[in-house]
């Protein structure tokens, strides 16, 4: 009896949607004939779904832009967290600095190479043999071959003890040479998530993981920051119009902060070491001083106060950058952030 | 004209496609957004919810299955979901008299209003209400079913439930609007 009032009144709400089979329609009739309260059950919701409106309200504005901007938000709190915990004791802004230095000034000599290089004596192990012909291409200049070589061999080889070794390379390759940055940051993800145990005990963590962030954060604009940061280096103009671009483009990133580094490069003279505080600083001032951008100033203001307060121990002028980049509405919460993080004065 | 199905753009989105995101995020923000102005009552929380909806969807779109049901049904639950803990958090939907929901919502201009778009604020009012003390099953099969007219069948695969479970929480949901509204209805 219970079972064939449930039915009932399951048929009946569908009923209203017209959403019956006639076998259906057949039994709800029989039923609704010998029960009044079902009878007066359907009269009271037929009411009802007529006086709830299904019309919906406009939008009228696109949402997509504004989610972008989260994204790309949230992309950088991440970031900061994942510095926090990747250079245990380190200040973020620091390792970012120092990190994109190792990168401007050895970028070729950095581990891929190393990786593969250090395999090249054994013969035994099928994925050390792997690992030595992708050295090969490599040292041929044929990084094609050598991603595809490597990525098999990982495929192949996943349970061996090098496997995340070759799949750092693999995402190395992907990154540095072939600038595939979609297979780069498939591979960078992997090798975090799936040979956690090769990521955390690699003397190269913290610059994967950076790059992993870089990468995360390019994949929220299809990696176009990533490509224009590539064009930009590739322009032989000496200008730094096409960076300053990117930054005006992409305010507050990693690819904005890359950018600002490389424009400290681009300022100095052929040879010059702007590894030290000092020199960095120099080299950031005379970029900030030949932008006409604001929102690339504003960045660079950032950027030269990240260095006055963790290379120079200059609060005080790190204190008045912030401020003056916080000025900037584009810049103005990293600005804010940052001299959060100078505490009071 | 839509070339692919919100399952191709959202399988295209799964492997990585940041494109296929702004895509879908353009296709389904009225729904979303209309989904939760339903719930929330007002137009600036209902942005912010379907903003946060949309962020959510970037962080899980792997949880979602196309064979679980279309994309519509998961877009609604997040978002119907995300509009009640908002309503939690502020516990709104606790306390607030009629007539004091009405003004907030612009019924303030009662007086120039005709009776029968009293009434319908009214009626729009107690729906919300009733909206968020719906079980989430209850909740997700009338709008699913009333609002996105989505057949039973679909509701079902999507939910992960039989039909006749779709029709029962269906009655349950609107037996229990038509508790809400039975006042007016009367007067």
């Amino acid at each position: 009896m219970w079972f064939r009032l449930r039915r009932a009144r399951g048929l009946l709400a569908a009923s209203l949607y017209e959403e019956v089979t006639e076998a259906e329609r057949a039994f709800l009739s029989r039923e609704l004939g010998r029960n009044a309260a079902l009878r007066g059950e359907l009269c009271a919701l037929e009411e009802l779904v007529r006086a709830i409106p299904g019309d919906a309200p406009e939008l009228g504005v696109d949402l997509a832009p504004a989610v972008r901007r989260r994204l790309v938000e949230g992309a950088r709190l991440r970031r900061a967290r994942a510095f926090r915990y990747a250079v245990a004791g380190a200040v973020a802004a620091v390792a970012l600095v120092a990190a994109s230095y190792v990168w401007l000034g050895q970028r070729h000599s950095g581990f891929p190479s190393g990786v593969l290089v250090a395999h090249h004596g054994s013969e035994e192990d099928p994925l050390v043999q792997a690992l030595a012909s992708a050295a090969r291409l490599r040292e041929q200049g044929n990084f094609t071959g050598a991603f595809h070589a490597l990525k098999m061999a990982v495929e192949q080889h996943r349970g061996d003890a090098r496997a995340g070794e070759a799949q750092l390379a693999l995402a190395s390759l992907a990154y540095e040479e072939l600038h595939w940055y979609a297979e780069a940051d498939a591979a960078y993800e992997t090798y975090i998530r799936e040979f956690t145990s090769a990521f955390e005990a690699s003397p190269y963590r913290a610059e994967a993981w950076e790059r992993h962030e870089l990468l995360a954060e390019g994949r929220a604009f299809s990696y176009a920051s990533l490509q224009e940061l590539d064009a930009a280096r590739q322009d032989r103009s000496g200008s730094l119009a096409p960076f300053e671009a990117l930054i005006a483009r992409y305010p507050k990133t990693l690819a904005a902060s890359r950018a600002t580094l490389d424009m400290a490069r681009r300022v100095a003279q052929p040879g010059e070491d702007i590894g030290s505080g000092a020199r960095l600083a120099s080299a950031l001032k005379e970029a900030r001083d030949r932008c006409v951008n604001p929102i690339a100033v504003a960045q660079l203001n950032v950027e030269l106060g990240h260095v006055y307060r963790t290379r120079l121990l200059d609060a005080a002028n790190a204190r008045a950058l912030y401020r003056e980049a916080a000025q900037c509405p584009e810049v103005a919460s990293l600005a804010k952030a940052s001299l959060e993080g100078l505490g009071p004065e | 004209m839509r070339s692919q199905s919100d399952e191709d753009i959202a399988l295209r989105f799964q492997r990585g496609d940041e494109r296929a995101f702004d895509e879908l995020v353009r296709r389904f923000q009225g729904k979303v957004f209309a989904t939760a102005y339903r719930i929330a009552g007002n137009r600036e929380d209902a942005l912010d919810v379907s903003q946060e909806v949309f962020l959510k969807v970037h962080r899980k779109i792997d949880t979602w299955e196309a064979r679980g049901g279309g994309l519509l049904p998961w877009l609604v639950r997040l978002t119907a979901n995300q509009a009640i803990d908002l309503l939690r958090r502020r516990k709104r939907f606790r306390h607030v008299p009629l007539e004091e929901a009405i003004a907030a919502e612009g019924g303030g201009a009662a007086f120039s209003r005709t009776e029968q778009q009293v009434r319908a604020g009214e009626i729009d009012v107690r729906v919300r209400r009733a909206l968020a003390r719906l079980s989430e099953s209850q909740r997700n099969v009338f709008m699913l079913r009333h609002y996105e007219g989505l057949p039973l069948a679909d509701i079902a695969e999507a939910l992960g439930c039989t039909t006749g479970s779709v029709k029962v929480h269906l009655f349950r949901a609107l037996r229990r609007l038509q508790k809400e509204l039975k006042d007016l209805r009367e007067s």
